[in-house]
């Protein structure tokens, strides 16, 4: 799976459910995104690191939410290209 | 009185905050419901929401047959709503049918509480699949009714977190993917 480093741990990991070849891992080095199954992988919103959890929202899968490990809440509206801090 | 107003809208906003981080604290899995126009999040110490899109968060006091409160994984039912599963360090596998606000066990058949990751197979929602820790991969064909072994599991035995992915293996069946210390893996889930 290009891309992702396979030294470190994956805390969370969320598919696309209108497009499932789309999913997103959520890790201490921050979010990386496939859309290819998982073939290669690529970072997006790279300044948040220290990554918990990754959601979507199954009807409007470009609205996603990632959590940091302290548990500080961000927002994409795009499908996880631009992220916003809610706290 | 102008810095006495500001003064104390900043504390009620330091608390706030304080409040939020000891709550948040230790976060594992995150559940956009969006039927109740909720987040979920859960955490090393239970469950909480948000109903503000993850600006504020309260804790979910649950009802039911709860063995601990370590929410390790969650996932909503794809056809039913409010139905959810969550698994975790000390809670087994657990089921809700009012969108999390009281769970029965969904346990039998697996044979430990610390369960790392729940998922359901989105093209067969009564299949579901659990890691269970030490004892490797389990699957219930009957909505969480019973549990049955299926295998050890992806080479890296720290699994973190399982979804069913609906990309056909060409063999007739979907992707089991896994998340580990130790990278992504998958597998077909026709085993």
């Amino acid at each position: 799976m290009g891309g992702l480093p396979t030294s470190r741990t994956m805390n969370g990991f969320v598919v696309n459910p209108e497009n499932p070849k789309i999913m997103f891992v959520a890790m201490r080095d921050g979010l990386l995104k496939s859309t290819d199954a998982g073939a290669s992988w690529k970072r997006v919103g790279t300044e948040i690191k220290n990554l918990a959890a990754v959601a979507i929202n199954p009807k409007r899968p470009n609205e996603m939410y990632i959590s940091s490990i302290d548990g500080k809440i961000y927002i994409s509206a795009d499908a996880g290209m631009k992220w916003k801090n809610q706290q | 009185m102008k810095f006495l107003f500001r003064f104390v809208v900043w504390m009620c906003l330091f608390l706030a905050n304080t409040a939020v981080a000891q709550h948040t604290n230790h976060v594992h899995t995150l559940l956009v419901n969006p039927e109740q126009n909720t987040l979920l999040m859960g955490t090393h110490h239970g469950l909480l929401e948000s109903r503000d899109d993850g600006k504020t968060w309260r804790k979910r006091k649950l009802e039911g047959a709860l063995a601990g409160t370590d929410f390790m994984a969650m996932v909503a039912h794809p056809k039913k709503s409010g139905v959810i599963y969550a698994g975790g360090h000390d809670l087994g596998v657990v089921k809700s049918q009012n969108g999390g606000f009281s769970w029965e066990k969904a346990a039998n058949g697996l044979p430990t509480l610390d369960i790392h990751g729940v998922t359901i197979d989105p093209t067969n929602p009564s299949r579901l699949y659990a890691w269970a820790v030490g004892h490797g991969l389990f699957r219930s064909e009957n909505d969480a009714l019973l549990w049955s072994r299926v295998d050890d599991g992806p080479e890296n035995p720290h699994v973190t977190f399982l979804s069913s992915v609906n990309i056909s293996t060409g063999m007739g069946g979907i992707f089991l993917y896994a998340a580990t210390a130790a990278g992504l893996f998958r597998s077909p889930d026709c085993f």
